[in-house]
């Protein structure tokens, strides 16, 4: 008899074993069904795939399938053969007009035209065209090969016709001549339809991928689990044959699934197991995506070891070789890659939404090295010319570039813009910068043939139209650098007076026409010359304005430092006492500032004081709302919001963050705002600051044709593309590429 | 982000990704002939459209790297397209047809 301690002892092993079997329960519960193996296509299909011949089958005919006879043939024979071959191969690949082509020569007599007929069936088939391959086939000789396969053909097209018991047709008999020509089926015709409708009618392998793919994940909320990629590579296995472009869209998806999931080792079997896409076989660059993504399982910032690896294999090694793509597109794609490299470098740097303050300084070297390959990979690739430039220029004006380390950096400049105009000859935007740069450095010959071409562009930018204004008077201040060629720099300098652009103001011609007598040395006559400005200027062109054009017509005429120094005090003075300038004396000067952006004819002495000046005017409008707000139609008013966007007021390189007298209101409704929106935003490295008002640039095309200023008419279209050029360059790295 | 699928010019012009210049002229070729623009005005300018850009190597290069930034296609998407189109039969096989 059981102890009371044995019974205590049974009862705690029978509740342990109970609890035990409902837990096994519950997990068989929630575990997913386990996917069923892949059905196999029909056996027959994978055994009675190849031609075979039968005794007293024509030798014409066997030879279309048996290479061994088709030598047998004479050479007119064989060329025929070979020619219904090239024929059968182009017709299956969709190109039903070069199939005919290529059977074209075989005549009515030669025992090889029923092939020819065919083939012209089969087109037709294949097509949909029933009507028109029946009127081919029907005239085939039924004891032939061709006729059988039509017959087969014919008769898949519909499922009932493979289950009718037809009698064998007799071809001697009256009655079976009479019947239809694709009556005449026998058994083996009959399961050729039925491989046939199974293969190209039925489409199990569309069936079976959707009942496998339509199973749930074993991993709950995963878009793919190991099991279902198991299910993947083996479907693909069977069913590559007959489905390849299905097979590869599951392979391609399957991929892409994996990549799109932090399960690491679900996406190593994936990359391992599965073929990539054409342009990227092995998965390397996928793979490289993905280290970026999902290393460590969060969004990790930029240089981590095993993606750059990859990335420098994909680059260096599989790219080059792939032969599959053209070798145009495989630059194009190296370009691009380079571009993106340098771009996230730039966004992991300091200043990043992402890092902020906290993050490290960017590499400058790998951004260089990024830069250079993109351009030197793809010299079409504007884009990457553009962001290069961008980055230069950021460089430039940054207050801790040091002078020595600025010269490099021209010459840096110099280079990127003659490698843009050769690898993009009918883009204006380098061969504007170049026409400056070789002027400058009186290597008139090279500068010659981008003014010739800017003079005969038919491009709707105004900075191409003046070339020839500015090629004249920019030759006036070359000319100024010896005293014996003044007299040409005076002639040179009346020559741009005709054709000074309309929409240009020629309050600064009297400064430039005085600043010849400073530099022959003849101070008596400049006095005069600014005396006589002074009569005539009305209020508006003394004080700030009157002293700026001053100093900017003598220090580009080449007045010597000496002389120059008198007129540079008045302008330092007005730097050092800013809060002692009025501000309709800023405003005032403003026309002329942006006249010298606009023409890009900055002196050199600007960067000392130009942007303190445009700040200051900022801040003063800022701080009084209400003047803008009543001069808001003010052409005066627009001047000094262009002149003020041209400079890092309104931001860093990622963010725009514009002053309280500007309103996403008002820049749907007076262009000008919108202009100057736009004038900023084009700058930045990032636009996700800009996504809320993305429609301005429409409302800015919209506008231009409006302006009676012929500048701003070409001036607010060309903004606008721009805009909608690097929005739609932003948009394809999708923000954050990892 | 939409899945470039979609918009693929390759797939507009019913050709396989990365398909070889010559077949995509060709392919080009037999389907202005069936959709002129005096006819059907819409359909030229697509397929138009999509030739040009598959000639364009950096309007390429940028489809494949946008397609790694794309959502990944759902299942339907992947499997959806193929319905419509022609499996793939060797010459092997349809002269296989025509065995006693």
């Amino acid at each position: 008899m059981a102890t009371r301690d044995q019974k205590r002892k049974e009862k705690k092993k029978k509740k342990r074993d109970q609890r035990k079997a409902e837990s096994k329960k519950k997990e068989t519960l929630s575990r997913p069904p386990k996917l069923r193996s892949v059905p196999s296509p029909h056996q027959e299909l994978l055994t009675r795939q190849a031609p075979v011949a039968w005794d007293s089958e024509p030798v014409e005919d066997v030879a279309v399938f048996d290479e061994a006879v088709r030598d047998t043939l004479d050479s007119d024979s064989a060329k025929q053969v070979q020619s219904i071959r090239e024929a059968f191969d182009l017709a299956l690949a969709g190109r039903g007009d070069q199939s005919r082509l290529a059977v074209d020569e075989i005549p009515r007599s030669s025992p090889l035209s029923q092939w020819k007929v065919f083939l012209l069936g089969l087109i037709a088939w294949l097509k949909d065209e029933a009507d028109e391959a029946e009127r081919a086939w029907k005239r085939l000789d039924h004891s032939r090969r061709p006729s059988r396969i039509a017959i087969s053909m014919w008769n898949a097209r519909r499922s009932d016709s493979l289950t009718a018991k037809v009698p064998v047709a007799d071809p001697q008999g009256e009655a079976d001549r009479a019947a239809p020509w694709h009556t005449r089926v026998d058994d083996p015709l009959r399961q050729s339809a039925k491989r046939l409708h199974r293969v190209w009618y039925d489409r199990a392998a569309i069936r079976i991928a959707e009942s496998g793919t339509k199973t749930r994940e074993s991993i709950p909320d995963s878009l793919i689990s190991p099991e279902k990629l198991e299910w993947i590579v083996e479907f693909a296995k069977k069913y590559r044959d007959f489905e390849p472009e299905l097979v590869a869209s599951l392979e391609q998806a399957s991929l892409h699934r994996a990549a799109g999931q932090s399960y690491i080792d679900v996406f190593a079997i994936a990359r391992d197991e599965l073929p990539g896409p054409v342009h990227d076989p092995n998965n390397t660059l996928l793979n490289y995506v993905y280290e970026l993504r999902y290393r460590d399982g969060i969004y990790s910032p930029r240089v981590s070891e095993a993606a750059d690896c990859s990335l420098k294999q994909y680059l260096e090694v599989e790219l080059p070789k792939n032969e599959a793509l053209s070798k145009p597109v495989r630059n194009a794609l190296a370009s691009e890659l380079h571009l993106r490299e340098a771009t996230e470098e730039l966004n992991s740097g300091s200043g990043s939404p992402i890092l902020g303050f906290l993050g490290p300084e960017y590499d400058k070297k790998l951004v260089r090295s990024h830069f250079k390959a993109a351009t030197a990979a793809y010299p079409a690739n504007r884009a990457a010319h553009q962001a290069y430039l961008r980055w230069i220029e950021d460089e430039l004006e940054d207050r801790w570039t040091t002078a020595a380390q600025k010269k490099p950096l021209k010459a840096e400049m110099a280079k990127l813009m003659q490698a843009w105009s050769k690898g993009r000859p009918d883009d204006k935007e380098p061969r504007l910068w170049l026409l400056d740069y070789f002027i400058d450095a009186e290597k008139m010959d090279q500068a010659k043939p981008h003014v010739e071409w800017l003079a005969n562009a038919r491009v709707n930018d105004p900075k191409v139209r003046i070339a020839r204004w500015r090629w004249t008077l920019l030759d006036a201040f070359r000319l100024c650098r010896r005293k014996a060629w003044l007299d040409q720099a005076a002639e040179r300098l009346e020559e741009s007076v005709p054709i000074w652009p309309a929409w240009l103001n020629q309050q600064w011609l009297p400064y430039l026409r005085a600043s010849i007598s400073l530099r022959a040395g003849d101070s008596g006559a400049y006095v005069k010359q600014r005396a006589a400005i002074c009569d005539t200027a009305d209020r508006k062109h003394l004080g700030v304005a009157d002293s700026c054009m001053a100093l900017a017509a003598a220090q580009l005429m080449r007045v010597p430092a000496a002389d120059l120094k008198p007129l540079r005090a008045p302008v330092d003075a007005f730097v050092k006492n800013l809060s002692g300038v009025s501000k309709q004396e800023l405003f005032d000067a403003a026309p002329f500032f942006w006249d010298l952006h606009r023409t890009d004819m900055l002196y050199p002495a600007y960067r000392m004081h130009g942007s303190k000046l445009a700040s200051e005017l900022n801040e003063r409008l800022d701080a009084d709302v209400q003047f803008v707000f009543k001069n808001i139609d003010d052409p005066q008013l627009h001047a000094a919001m262009y002149w003020i966007s041209e400079h890092s007021i309104w931001t860093n390189s990622h963010d725009l963050r514009m002053p309280q007298y500007w309103t996403s209101e008002l820049a749907h409704k007076t262009p000008a705002f919108a202009a100057v929106w736009a004038n900023r935003g084009r700058k930045l490295y990032w636009l996700s600051s800009l996504d809320p008002d993305r429609d301005l640039t429409d409302f800015l095309r919209n506008s231009a044709p409006r302006q009676v200023d012929p500048f701003l008419s070409s001036w607010f279209a060309i903004l606008a593309d721009e805009m909608d050029e690097r929005f739609a360059a932003d948009d394809r790295r999708g923000g954050f590429f990892f | 982000m939409p899945n470039p699928l979609n918009t693929d010019p390759f797939a507009i012009l019913g050709l396989a990704e990365g398909a070889d210049e010559k077949a995509v002229r060709a392919r080009y070729l037999e389907l202005i002939k069936k959709h002129p623009p005096d006819r059907d005005a819409e359909r030229f300018r697509e397929i138009h459209t999509a030739y040009e850009a598959t000639k364009d190597p950096l309007a390429i290069a940028r489809r494949i790297l946008a397609s790694l930034d794309a959502d990944p296609p759902s299942w339907s998407e992947a499997i959806e397209p193929h319905k419509s189109k022609r499996p793939s039969i060797s010459v092997d096989f349809l002269l296989s047809l025509g065995n006693r």
